[in-house]
């Protein structure tokens, strides 16, 4: 493990990085009023129709996020003056190794599932994130692993009737 | 009105003969023990429990089903207050307060006497408050009968500006989460005009992005994202110490009225679409410390009974009282309820007047049941609470990656379909940037429950009066939402410029 009295020195863009959210909440009301301008709208539709409302959304959401822009640019370092309640926000860096870690693991699984079969796959997601958040019993953690997604196959499949994808496994189990 | 208070108790006790099924109060144990144990930990609330729920429960029965997220939800206010107490890590936001006082107790050696005053006080804010609840729906469902579309646009309205811009320390943020939300819903075919929006030309997205999905991903793969980027900064597990739950006389004398001066104080918070339960337990917490600095000798600062009753009976009882909006009104006012009421919709059934005469049955079983989980919940948690806090023990590593596959399980399952899973990863790194960033979570759940309600009504609102926007405002129920709005909005404002004033003049 990595020391916990690591001294995190902020770097010249902290306070900045909400600005992703920003350009997202961006993003997503620029969406909307393309589609909405572009969308298809069947003969049928009655008084505002499909678009209206979208297009009130997409409005609301540019507004706010040229709103929070000014917000975040005018006051970069706000997340420190704000009173801390619990440790919940405490300002700091990210741990880009675990992040990246459980990222990569989900991201893994999402194109294995499939291929695989949930027996497999579904241990390595389980191993995966756990290895990120500090699980080094590599032995002990495999087994952990294979018995949960062993017990979640059993429940899915014998308590709910949901088969879950059985992969190179399907003919052996 | 077509209620009386003899109507209420006899629908009331047929409730308690459907609740009294063993397989009904098997669904409220496992509800309630799913929820003290949510509560216990922190960093899982009983919304992100009911959303890995909601898939696993769709081939159960409904009620079944109702009655579990029920004692998860009162479960989780019981847990939260355990660790908060012995160890200084509130499972649930909502026990933040607890620990103040709670701790402190637990350090003079009176953690068995802190636990004893929350959990009573718990139990006690519950039952007063499901009381009212039993009583009350079926006055707010008569109101309701009424409601037109106008009526239900308003009443979205209000939850949305209550939700992300009274509650939310930042407005801004707070509407850009609700903002998100209204996006999110958008996606899919159109309902009443059949047209096809924002799927980016993928037939997967043509129902819509799930509810599940979403709630799923933004609370449970957002979380343990979020936890992962912080991974390096994790706490050591501590040493928990604790006795007997046992309460003096004197102790009894002081919490009596905590207890109940909590519950009241609670009861109101429900109702109204404040974001949950955290404000009336520092309300409460505050007029404790007031009251016993007036009496003299105040014990506040080092263990004082009373800041632990009050607070926990306060949380319970906003609780508890968040189902009359919920199930009268199909309303929701806090993030763990707005996932309630996307578990209605799956099954087809909309919250609102209409429930409580087309799914009666359900609806008063659910009700008995809650007093029964009550029950549940004091004997699980008055002589156990100790041993609970020992869920501590659970590796971190073992207990997020636990999350993160029944994640998984619960998104895939509920349409079989891989697309679904990819979804589910794509909304939880959304979850992560708002949760990293600050952005409030719960604004988001509601504009995607409450966002195709909104639009629904507002369109047909418009139809019925042929384009003339006068028809938003022409019902008085309507008026009252939109003036309770603009009262909601300006009195925090009026307040915090006073408390400002007086803190400079404090200061200086």
């Amino acid at each position: 493990m990595t020391s916990t009295k690591e001294v995190r020195r902020p770097s010249p863009l902290a306070g900045k990085g909400e600005l992703i959210v920003v350009a997202l909440v961006a993003a997503i009301g620029l969406f909307l009023l393309v589609q909405s301008a572009n969308m298809a709208v069947p003969g049928t539709a009655g008084f505002l129709g499909p678009r209206f409302f979208p297009i009130v959304v997409g409005i609301f959401l540019l507004v706010l996020s040229a709103l929070l822009a000014m917000q975040t640019l005018r006051t970069p370092r706000e997340r420190d003056t704000e009173q801390a309640e619990g440790e919940d926000r405490e300002p700091g860096g990210i741990d880009w190794q675990p992040l990246g870690i459980v990222a990569l693991t989900l991201a893994l699984h999402a194109v294995l599932l499939e291929p695989l079969g949930w027996l497999i796959a579904g241990a390595g997601l389980f191993f995966g994130v756990s290895y990120a958040l500090g699980g080094r019993h590599v032995l002990r953690d495999l087994g952990v692993s294979f018995v949960v997604a062993a017990a979640a196959q059993l429940g899915f499949s014998a308590g709910l009737g949901i088969a879950l994808p059985a992969g190179i496994l399907g003919g052996v189990v | 009105m077509g209620w009386s208070e003899v109507d209420t108790v006899s629908v009331l006790l047929g409730g308690f003969a459907e609740a009294l099924t063993p397989e009904n109060l098997l669904w409220c144990l496992i509800g309630v023990v799913l929820g003290t144990a949510v509560g216990v930990l922190p960093g899982l609330g009983s919304a992100m429990a009911i959303a890995l729920l909601v898939p696993l429960t769709f081939k159960l029965e409904p009620t079944g089903a109702f009655i579990m997220f029920a004692g998860v939800y009162f479960g989780g206010q019981f847990g939260g207050a355990t660790t908060a107490i012995l160890l200084n890590t509130p499972g649930q936001s909502s026990s933040m307060v607890t620990a103040f006082e709670g701790f402190l107790m637990a350090k003079n050696r009176r953690a068995p006497q802190a636990l004893a005053a929350a959990v009573l006080g718990s139990f006690i804010g519950s039952v007063i408050a499901v009381t009212l609840v039993v009583f009350f729906s079926p006055i707010m469902v008569d109101a309701a009968v009424s409601f037109g579309p106008a009526e239900f646009f308003a009443l979205a309205v209000f939850a949305f500006v209550a939700t992300s811009a009274v509650v939310s320390d930042n407005k801004l943020r707070g509407l850009a989460a609700l903002g998100i939300g209204l996006a999110i819903a958008l996606v899919g075919i159109d309902e009443q005009s059949g047209a096809v929006r924002f799927t980016f030309g993928s037939t997967q997205l043509l129902d819509g992005i799930s509810i599940v999905v979403v709630t799923v991903g933004l609370l449970a793969i957002g979380e343990v994202l979020h936890v992962a980027s912080r991974a390096a900064r994790s706490p050591a597990t501590q040493r928990i110490t604790s006795g007997t739950p046992w309460l003096s006389r004197k102790d009894w004398r002081q919490s009596w009225f905590p207890w109940l001066r909590g519950t009241a104080l609670g009861v109101p918070f429900g109702v109204i679409p404040a974001g949950g339960s955290e404000i009336p337990t520092f309300l409460s917490y505050g007029l404790e410390r007031r009251l016993a600095s007036r009496r003299g000798r105040s014990q506040f600062g080092k263990g004082a009974i009373e800041g632990v009753a009050g607070p926990e009976a306060a949380n319970n009882a906003t609780v508890a009282t968040s189902l009359v909006p919920l199930l009268g009104l199909g309303l929701p006012t806090s993030a763990t309820a707005a996932i309630m009421l996307g578990a209605f919709q799956q099954y087809g059934m909309r919250p609102g007047p209409m429930l409580f005469t087309e799914e009666a049955d359900l609806v008063w079983a659910l009700l008995a049941s809650l007093f029964l989980g009550s029950v549940m919940l004091l004997v699980l948690n008055l002589p156990f609470a100790p041993i609970w806090a020992k869920l501590l023990q659970i590796p971190r590593n073992y207990l997020y990656a636990g999350i993160v596959v029944f994640a998984t399980l619960g998104a895939y399952a509920a349409k079989t379909s891989i697309a679904d899973v990819v979804l589910l990863y794509l909304v939880g790194v959304l979850g992560f940037l708002l949760r990293r960033y600050e952005f409030p979570i719960a604004p988001v759940l509601i504009g995607v429950i409450l966002g195709p309600l909104a639009e629904t009504e507002l369109r047909r609102a418009m139809g019925i009066g042929q384009g003339d926007v006068g028809i938003l405002f022409r019902s008085p129920i309507a008026l009252v939402l939109y003036g309770l709005l603009v009262l909601a909005v300006l009195i925090p404002l009026l307040a915090r410029k006073r408390s400002r004033v007086r803190a400079t003049a404090r200061d200086g």
